[in-house]
């Protein structure tokens, strides 16, 4: 089953085109990364796939429907950039940030009934936070916060999760963690994944997709290319996807 | 005076009562206010209900609705200005305060009765209408009705607008909603706790409620407790003392404060 499907996607903001007739499919299972450096357009990417933005050129279907009459949003999560730096200072439990992860599922029904309490738990078992329920958010690590930010977009069962740079600022031992838990929740449980991240080597086993977005193009890493970085143990650099023949622009 | 000599005076009754709903209410709008980083909105409303306190006063109409008039203008423009400029969401209110400001000075320049303008600065709680009083309580019932039937979503919101956009939660409405309760209330208290302290008495009780709470539901509760604590105190040290009302509130507030900072410190040792 096609979980996401990108065709010949161009965007701009004024003049400035942030990209040129993108192609990407996801399929059911699929553990996609994405990267690039920055201001090369990943963002603009999850904002059209996430309908907050409408592409200038070409189509974008969710599920098999085009994304602008797309409705089942409950079943795309989403987790943001660095745990939400504010959530430092937020005063709110663990579980209650869970919580309202189940909003899309459960609608406005507003006191926690014993289900509710029951997925939380779940949630929170299955990225390993569970001791953790009833303390304040901002008590814990970078690390920690991510993982409850994990549990708070698993709660509604997604189909589609969704990361935008999960893992920048936080240290390797957590980052681990992090990954070891996405790649359960990938393998085991079939979720499909779709990840911006930087960190292309630590991640890099995670994904059987990989692409990387430069000057306007989405491209497509394939095997040779991901081996040649890791021989040479450096992050993917600007201005490299070009030269390479061994990218394909798909 | 014993304490119950307090209440052998109608208008310290019908205070005591306006005190218990707005106790209860501001903290409430305050919570999800501070939550937002929009703290100073009470202060740009506020000040913004001077000018419509004064342009009632001027084209003789119920200074109170005209305050109600232009502070849910101010409040819809600020949200406006936050979606235009999400970057610098805080400059939203500094703007709508200076262009309330300006406005209520060049107006009060007009007015011939000065007493009636003023009551609005420090509010006149001990010298509210029975049809006043009937009005506030009223509106705080309202607003009270629909931050709980709301609670789920302003949490979220407060939260992260753009996650609560994609679990579905209809932040426009929700949004529109919430200002129209802020404007009102801000309104309603101006007229009553003064329109120069009605910031504080939102901002306080929150204050002092996030030094000991341990969740977002305690961060409510103990917020409604603190302001109800703050406006009865006050009310009552204001009957005794003959001081402003409002005045009497706010320092009341600030005093718990640094009390709540203090203990807070010494258990931390």
């Amino acid at each position: 089953m096609t979980i996401l499907e990108i065709k010949d996607v161009c965007f701009a903001y004024d003049r400035l085109e942030i990209l040129h007739q993108a192609n990407l499919r996801i399929e059911e299972g699929d553990f996609v990364l994405l990267q690039g450096p920055n201001g090369a357009g990943k963002s603009t990417l999850l904002k059209l796939i996430l309908g907050e933005l409408a592409p200038l050129k070409g189509h974008i279907s969710v599920f098999n429907t085009d994304v602008k009459i797309f409705k089942n949003w409950n079943q795309i999560s989403y987790v943001p950039q660095r745990g939400y730096d504010h959530l430092a200072h937020f005063p709110a439990t663990v579980s209650e940030i869970v919580a309202t992860g189940s909003y899309s599922r459960s609608g406005r029904f507003r006191f926690q009934s014993k289900k509710k309490e029951q997925r939380i738990g779940h949630a929170l078992e299955a990225v390993e936070m569970q001791p953790y329920a009833r303390r304040l958010i901002g008590e814990l690590s970078g690390g920690q916060r991510q993982r409850v930010l994990l549990a708070q977009a698993l709660i509604s069962n997604p189909k589609l999760l969704i990361l935008d740079e999960p893992v920048t600022g936080i240290d390797a031992t957590n980052t681990a963690t992090f990954y070891r838990l996405l790649q359960r929740l990938n393998k085991e449980e079939g979720l499909t994944v779709l990840m911006v991240t930087h960190d292309i080597l630590g991640a890099v086993d995670l994904a059987n997709k990989h692409f990387c977005i430069e000057e306007g193009n989405l491209l497509q890493l394939t095997p040779e290319v991901l081996e040649k970085e890791r021989l040479h143990r450096h992050v993917h650099t600007p201005g490299a996807c070009h030269d390479l023949d061994e990218l394909i622009s798909i | 005076m014993t304490l119950m000599s307090l209440f052998q005076y109608d208008f310290m009754r019908r205070a005591f009562i306006v005190a218990i709903a707005l106790g209860i209410v501001v903290p409430c709008i305050g919570v999800i206010v501070v939550l937002k980083r929009l703290s100073m909105i009470g202060d740009a409303l506020a000040h913004t209900s001077l000018a419509g306190v004064a342009g009632g006063l001027l084209v003789n109409i119920n200074p109170v609705l005209g305050a109600g008039i232009t502070c849910i203008g101010a409040a819809f423009t600020i949200e406006w200005i936050r979606k235009k400029l999400p970057q610098y969401a805080e400059m939203s209110t500094a703007i709508v305060l200076s262009a309330g400001v300006g406005l209520a000075g060049v107006l009060s320049g007009f007015i011939q009765n000065a007493t009636s303008f003023n009551a609005f600065l420090f509010g006149s709680i001990v010298a509210i209408s029975n049809a006043e009083l009937i009005a506030v309580v009223a509106i705080a019932l309202l607003v009270l009705i629909l931050f709980f039937l709301m609670y789920q979503e302003l949490f979220y919101i407060a939260l992260d607008e753009r996650s609560a956009t994609l679990s579905g939660v209809p932040i426009n409405t929700v949004n529109f909603i919430f200002t129209l309760l802020t404007a009102v209330t801000v309104a309603i208290a101006a007229r009553t706790v003064g329109a120069l302290i009605v910031s504080s008495m939102m901002v306080l009780p929150v204050a002092c409620s996030l030094q000991i709470a341990k969740s977002y539901r305690q961060t409510v509760w103990f917020s409604v407790l603190f302001g109800l604590s703050f406006t009865l105190i006050g009310l009552t040290i204001s009957f005794y003392a003959a001081l402003r009302p409002g005045g009497a509130i706010v320092l009341t507030g600030v005093c718990c404060l640094l009390l709540v900072f203090n203990l807070k410190k010494m258990v931390c040792r």
